[in-house]
């Protein structure tokens, strides 16, 4: 688990040599599956089985073009044919409609990237939008799915705009998105949402003026049923308390804040270190 | 914490000799202060000075169904009235406390909740879980007057239908109103995939000011999106049984109160 502030140039391959260099070399759990592609793009696997139920989901990573990498999820990969090896529908390659891709803004302002065993946050500080890929979290040691839920919360073809994910959390057009690759009943590629969306009144500074810091909920859209909680993330909405960078500290944790550039501010905190 | 499930008699002064002095006055942290407040009514103090907990609860309970509430920062028991600061009506309107047939009264050392099958309806008196605990700040969320039954801890400050005060704010502003982050959502979900529920003690945050004050002690607020409760069921988690209710409006406003 680890928390890095760091820039890159923005170019094509930037965002793969992050991810091999923050998540492959640091992580066990995270490898390069296939590598066999002409440029600039990837497959990785995040896999332990160890874990119950045991995690295995590909990413597979576009970045062969400045300013922004395309990120798909899958449930298998074919490592000969450098494709999605049986199409079970346990993938999540798309947002709004078809067209609107996964995307991940990655330009030359910065970033800070948080990495651990089964998930990342990427943010992105130019726009100022945060990414959450991995598994969703159970609620408590005792409480767990049957399945793995990994999710993506990213943005899209409308990277650019400044729209934060993680404070913006479903599929709007072509600025953000949000599904996960394996929902309720073994269903694949469902969008979910934040539990508490849409609400002004997601408050958190408190009278002792600190915070309180609820690990967000997300729920399926179609079934109603909650799925698990966001690892170290605070949706808030719309709720610009705080400026882009800000952050608070509760018990020793750091919370980073975001709110994207849009004039919207749709907020987030997001514990540093997990 | 102890919960008690009582039925009560909706005639005249069956709350005080139920709920309050057969259920409430048996923690050390709560007594009776004034046994001859008026007829059928009486006056119950919570005091924890360790814990800056310190008020009055008056109970008028000269007629049928349910009691009239107040919240005092202090009582002249010689005099039989209120001293100080109080919450004795939100915007003109009365408190009402109904409590009768079942009833489930769910007492600790700083609050009580009562939850009744009448109408389905929770109620809310005394501490939240608070963030700053140097702070007296008791609340009031139940009914006001009138003969909608909006569920009082799963709706909000509407004072024609239900209050949610509290006696002080965290900087000793009077009668304030206090509402639970989240108010007015719509997809505040429970039911997880595993088929267990998850009821997380709601935050509370002072209105005029937005901040938080504390969380509901042992109550989760879910206002109206949930559909798969049904009145009144018990439903067992990790932590114990919560009662789910809704009220009996047309529109159900679900809160879940913990059973322990």
């Amino acid at each position: 688990m680890a928390w890095t502030s760091d820039t890159h140039d923005g170019s094509a391959g930037k965002f793969l040599d992050l991810l091999d260099a923050l998540l492959v070399a640091a992580f066990a759990t995270w490898t390069v599956y296939d590598s066999g592609f002409a440029a600039n793009e990837k497959v990785y696997r995040c896999y332990d089985a160890a874990a119950d139920p045991v995690i295995d989901f590909y990413l597979h990573v576009k970045d062969n073009q400045a300013n922004y990498a395309e990120i798909l999820m899958y449930d298998s990969w074919d490592i000969s044919s450098h494709s999605y090896a049986v199409d079970t529908g346990c993938k999540v390659i798309y947002g709004y409609d078809a067209a609107k891709v996964p995307c991940i803004a990655k330009g030359s302002s910065g970033y800070y990237f948080r990495s651990s065993n089964h998930d990342f946050v990427y943010i992105d500080k130019g726009e100022w939008e945060a990414n959450y890929v991995g598994i969703l979290q159970p609620f408590s040691a005792s409480w767990k799915s049957n399945t793995q839920i990994p999710i993506m919360i990213v943005s899209s073809t409308g990277y650019a705009s400044g729209y934060n994910p993680l404070g913006f959390i479903r599929n709007s057009s072509a600025y953000t998105m949000a599904r996960v690759m394996l929902a309720s009943g073994g269903a694949g590629m469902i969008s979910v949402y934040a539990c508490g969306r849409d609400s002004s009144y997601l408050f958190f500074k408190t009278s002792d003026n600190k915070a309180v810091m609820n690990e967000t909920w997300i729920y399926d859209s179609i079934s109603l049923l909650v799925l698990g909680k966001l690892n170290g993330i605070k949706f808030n909405y719309n709720r610009g308390d705080y400026v882009n960078d800000d952050y608070v500290t509760i018990g020793g944790d750091i919370w980073r804040y975001v709110e994207g550039t849009y004039a919207g501010k749709y907020s987030c905190f997001i514990k540093q270190n997990v | 914490m102890a919960c008690t499930f009582v039925r009560v008699a909706a005639a005249a002064g069956n709350r005080i000799s139920a709920i309050w002095d057969g259920i409430v006055i048996n923690n050390a942290k709560w007594s009776c202060y004034d046994a001859a407040a008026g007829v059928n009514a009486k006056v119950y103090r919570c005091l924890d000075a360790a814990k800056s907990v310190d008020f009055y609860v008056y109970v008028g309970d000269n007629q049928a169904d349910y009691s009239i509430i107040q919240l005092w920062e202090g009582w002249n028991e010689p005099g039989h009235v209120g001293v100080g600061d109080s919450v004795v009506d939100a915007g003109g309107n009365a408190l009402w406390l109904f409590a009768l047939t079942g009833c489930y009264v769910i007492v600790n050392d700083h609050r009580v909740i009562v939850a009744t099958a009448w109408n389905h309806l929770q109620c809310y008196i005394g501490q939240l879980k608070r963030i700053d605990e140097t702070k007296n700040m008791p609340v009031y969320i139940g009914r006001t007057i009138g003969a909608t039954y909006y569920n009082p801890l799963g709706y909000r400050d509407v004072v024609t239908h239900v209050a949610w005060r509290a006696l002080f704010n965290h900087v000793g502003d009077v009668n304030q109103v206090i509402a639970p982050v989240g108010k007015t959502c719509a997809y505040l979900f429970a039911k997880t995939i595993a088929g267990t529920y998850i009821f997380q003690e709601t935050d509370v945050y002072d209105d005029g000011t937005t901040l938080i004050l504390g969380q509901l002690d042992g109550a989760c607020f879910l206002y109206s999106g949930e559909e798969s409760f049904k009145n009144g069921e018990i439903i067992s988690c990790e932590d114990g049984d919560w009662i789910v209710q809704g009220g009996s409006y047309s529109t159900k406003y679900w809160a879940a109160v913990r059973l322990v």
